[in-house]
Order: C-alpha cells, then sequence, then structure tokens
C-alpha cells in the first residue's frame, strides 16, 4: 500500500501555483463538530464509532465526494501515517490518535476531511502556491454539502463550537507554507516574525522553531477565528503576506547585489554536499535543498529544478516518503542512506551546463 | 423581599426575578420584574460604588461575562464546577485546555467568555451561519440586542422604553416556540 500511498498523498503537489518562488503552498482547513456528541478527546470508542459512521454516510450520499478514498488510521502503519503527515494531508494529532480516526482524501489529495481528530471533524483544501482564497472557495464548498447531511454544533453567538475555545467562531485557519532563505540570511527573519505576531498572526518554523527553524520554511496563520468573517479573516491574513513576500524578493535582491560571492558560495557548498554526500539527514537535507532555491533565481539550474520541483522534494526527502519511495527499512543509517542516494541521482545532471 | 414565583428577570432572562420596579407616568402604570443582580448593576439608585464613572460600553456583555467573572473573581477554578452535560470539570478544561462538549460553553459561559475574549478579542461570532439556521440566528441575535437596549433604558430610568423593550423581547421569544 505504501507505495500507492505515497503517490496519491503528493498528487496536490501536482501543478505549479503562483508565487511558488516564496509561497510553497496555501491551505484553508474548517473545524467542525456534530451536535448532540461530546467532542472527540471526551468520547467513548463508541462514541467516536458514531461519528465516523455519521460522517461517512454524509460523504458516501454526495455525489461530488463519489471518488473520495476513505484511509482508517487503524489499518495503516506508523510510517504509513508518517507519509500523510509529510504531505500536509493529516495532522500530527490524528497521526498519534488511531481509534476511529480516519481521512477521506479528494482523488487529487487536495481535499482531506479528517474524522475525529480535536475536533470531530477537520476538513482542510491545500493548494500549491498563493492561492489561500481558492483554497477556502473550495473547502467552504466541502463544509455546505456536508451541511446537508450533518448538524454541526453551532450558537448563534459564538458560532461553530469547537473543543478548544482558539477555534470557536469561524473554524477557519488559513494559511501559508513560506520559504525564506533571503530573510534568514539577512538576519531580519526574527525581526519580522515578531512584528508579524504582534498582528495577532501564528508564525512557526515548519521544522523547527524562529531562527534555528531547518530550511527556512515558515508557516503563518491567522489566530483569531471568532468576532470576523471568514473573507475579513482571509483578506488580514493576505495583507500581511502580500507585505511578507515583497521584503523577501527585496532580500533575495540585495543579497544578490550586495553579497554575490556569499550568496554563490552558499549555493554550490549546498549542492556539492547533496550531489557528493553518501549519507544524509533529513533536517541536513532540508537546509542544504533550501540554498538551492537562490540558485534556482540566479539562474543556474535552467528548468532542470525549478522551484516547484524543490516543493516536492522538500516533501519527498521526509522519512515515510523515502521508505516508501526506495523501499528501505526503518533503520535511521539505512534511512540516511537512501536519501543521500536519492538526491543525488535527483540532483546530480541539473548543473552540468554550468 | 418580594417574590414573583418562578418568573425569570426581565433584563437577564436567566435569574429569578425578585424585584418588582413601577412606573407611573401620566397615569400609565409600568412594571418590570428583575433580579437582584441585575438590579445591583442596573438600577442607579443600587449603583456600587466602585462602579460609579465606570463606561457603559456594553451592558448585556457586562451581563452575561463581566459579572459572571466578578462573582467568580478570584476563586480557584474548580469552583466553577462541572459541566451539567458531559460532566467535565473546569480545572481539567484549564489544564488541558479542551472542552468536553457543546454544553460546556453554557456551563462555563462566564470564565470562556472571557477566554475567548483573551484568544480573539471578541465574543460574537461574525462568520458562517449553517444553511437552514439563518432565520433562527437572526432573531436570536435581534433579541440579544433587545436585552442590552433594556438593561441601557433600566440604567438610565426610562421605564417607559425598558417595558416596551420587554414586550417585544417577549413577542420575538413567543415567535418563536
Amino acid at each position: 500500500m505504501s507505495e500507492s500511498l505515497h503517490i496519491l498523498c503528493d498528487r496536490w503537489l501536482g501543478n505549479t501555483g503562483p508565487q511558488s518562488d516564496i509561497v510553497v503552498s496555501s491551505r484553508a482547513r474548517l473545524a467542525r463538530n456534530l451536535a448532540g456528541a461530546r467532542f472527540a478527546r471526551s468520547s467513548t470508542p463508541e462514541d467516536l464509532k458514531r461519528v465516523h459512521d455519521a460522517v461517512a454516510a454524509a460523504i458516501s450520499a454526495e455525489p461530488i465526494f463519489s471518488e473520495f478514498h476513505e484511509i482508517v488510521l487503524a489499518d495503516l502503519s506508523a510510517a504509513e501515517r508518517s507519509i500523510l503527515r509529510e504531505a500536509h494531508l493529516i495532522s500530527p494529532e490524528l497521526e498519534r490518535h488511531t481509534k476511529h480516526c480516519a481521512v477521506h482524501l479528494a482523488p487529487d489529495a487536495s481535499i482531506s476531511v479528517m474524522v475525529n481528530e480535536e475536533d470531530h471533524i477537520r476538513m482542510q483544501a491545500i493548494v500549491t502556491g498563493y492561492r489561500v482564497r481558492e483554497a477556502h472557495r473550495v473547502i467552504n464548498e466541502v463544509d455546505d454539502t456536508l451541511t446537508r447531511h450533518l448538524q454541526f454544533a453551532f450558537s448563534s453567538r459564538l458560532g461553530y463550537l469547537t473543543a478548544c475555545p482558539t477555534n470557536t467562531g469561524t473554524g477557519l485557519r488559513a494559511s501559508v507554507m513560506l520559504h525564506l532563505p533571503g530573510l534568514v540570511m539577512n538576519g531580519d527573519v526574527e525581526k519580522i516574525i515578531r512584528e508579524i505576531a504582534e498582528h495577532g498572526f501564528a508564525v512557526r518554523g515548519l521544522y523547527g522553531e524562529g531562527s534555528n527553524c531547518t530550511g527556512d520554511l515558515y508557516q503563518i496563520s491567522n489566530e483569531v477565528t471568532l468576532g470576523k468573517s471568514e473573507e475579513e479573516i482571509i483578506e488580514s491574513l493576505l495583507g500581511v503576506l502580500d507585505q511578507l513576500i515583497v521584503r523577501e524578493r527585496d532580500a533575495r535582491q540585495s543579497l544578490f547585489n550586495e553579497k554575490p560571492v556569499f550568496v554563490e558560495d552558499a549555493i554550490w557548498r549546498s549542492y556539492g554536499t547533496l550531489v557528493q554526500a553518501r549519507m544524509i539527514n533529513s533536517a541536513e537535507a532540508i537546509g542544504l535543498l533550501s540554498r538551492l532555491r537562490l540558485g534556482i533565481e540566479r539562474g543556474h539550474f535552467h528548468d532542470r529544478l525549478t522551484h516547484h520541483d524543490l516543493n516536492r522534494l522538500l516533501i519527498e526527502i521526509q522519512p515515510g516518503h523515502l521508505m516508501a519511495m526506495r523501499k528501505v527499512a526503518e533503520e535511521t543509517e539505512l534511512r540516511d542512506a537512501a536519501r543521500a542516494d536519492f538526491l543525488r541521482e535527483r540532483l546530480i545532471d541539473i548543473a552540468n551546463s554550468n | 423581599m418580594v417574590f414573583f414565583g418562578h418568573k425569570l428577570c426581565d433584563i437577564c432572562n436567566k435569574n429569578r426575578a425578585t424585584i418588582k420596579m413601577t412606573q407611573v407616568d401620566d397615569g400609565q402604570v409600568t412594571e418590570l420584574m428583575i433580579c437582584q443582580s441585575c438590579n445591583a448593576d442596573h438600577n442607579p439608585l443600587h449603583r456600587r460604588p466602585e462602579e460609579a464613572g465606570e463606561g457603559v460600553q456594553s451592558l448585556f456583555e457586562n451581563l452575561l461575562s463581566e459579572k459572571g467573572m466578578k462573582e467568580a473573581g478570584g476563586k480557584a477554578d474548580q469552583e466553577i464546577g462541572t459541566c451539567s452535560a458531559c460532566g467535565l470539570d473546569f480545572a481539567t478544561y484549564r489544564k488541558t485546555f479542551l472542552l468536553g462538549c457543546a454544553d460546556c460553553y453554557t456551563s462555563f459561559e462566564a470564565a470562556l467568555l472571557n477566554d475567548l475574549r483573551k484568544i480573539h478579542g471578541d465574543t460574537r461570532h461574525a462568520g458562517k451561519v449553517p444553511s437552514g439556521l439563518e432565520e433562527r440566528v437572526e432573531q436570536e441575535t435581534t433579541a440579544a440586542e433587545l436585552r442590552r437596549q433594556l438593561a441601557q433604558a433600566v440604567q438610565s430610568e426610562d421605564y417607559e422604553r425598558a417595558v416596551e423593550l420587554r414586550d417585544q423581547i417577549r413577542a420575538l421569544e413567543q415567535s418563536d416556540t
């Protein structure tokens, strides 16, 4: 199952989105609970099963979901569950809890409906590039469709009632994953993260925190879910992101203009390690791949490595994906060797004509 | 003290009304039945000295949350008790930050409104309403607004307006059932 699972999970990466030189992906998720049932973490196994069955029935009743796959978490190995998480289709929370947990995936994996997460339903749309409004439009339609079959816990004063009050109201979390090597290299990232956080948005390093964030990948999302409409939440997030994207572009440009040798050295050292190493762990690989982003910008790899390819590589070198693609065992050393082989094969030819 | 059976307060519609306010205006007698708590909060004669001069921004918010918090102020979390629907005790919520069921929002209303205000800077939903509920939500929002106006009317001793509002609220609630 593993091989087909990672292919299915990565399908949403299939097309190139706008501004993918900086924005890896855009997501919108909605949290919903069924009225009259306890929230998932205080439920008995029987309650969880009832919720699971009710959601499955709602999904199978609608033609627009007819091509969806249901994946029952308890049927998967730990490695398979990590593939789903690495592809950003399930949360770490769902990866840990398996009892009566499931995820319904759209054929291109761009929509996932998690069942019995912290809330009964966490549905998300994920797309490549900078397309937050589109992600929200898609998931809002899914929500409308499910509303025809399921009665959600809702109060006229507080909106959608969620297990944690940080999601109450719209239950909407809109987020983007950004790659910010320019702002990391010029040292501005810490200051900017603080500024953004002060405006009520959450910023976290995708693999690690703050300046120790491996690979310069950051996720930015709204924190406020109550008192604003979905549109207001998204527009205020986009207002912050538009500025941040400009600053990252400026940072890259200034680095190229002011410290060309410093940047070139960082790019080619990273490239050298990636194509020569015989063992490489995922944190190191993500860090080195990050520097290649600047090489793409300099035109070093022509069209043999695009921003889009790089965004995909960042997911493919994660342990679960690697184990499935290269059919390696779980031992860390073997996996690190397989990762080095994979990266060498993938990257050795991209710089030939230089 | 005069008791009025199990009639609920005309202002907060939560506590039992124990105080009757009567106003005679142009020979017309109007009556409001309110609870002690609302009497203390909104009847200018009973205004606590520390509240004098406090900005009257949103009385209904006051009714729903801050009054509750004042009463619970300083007490340990467990004294807020358990949810009548799922049995979750408040201290557990404080530890996990996870509620047990949708009814916890009612059981721990005062404390939760306070938390929600801290997190979101707001305690009123302004987003999507599930299809089919639009009418109910509009009605409840109108009733809440009328209650807010009622509280204001009582505070400014405009009992004629207060009675008018009370009747509007009653009419709205009857049309609901």
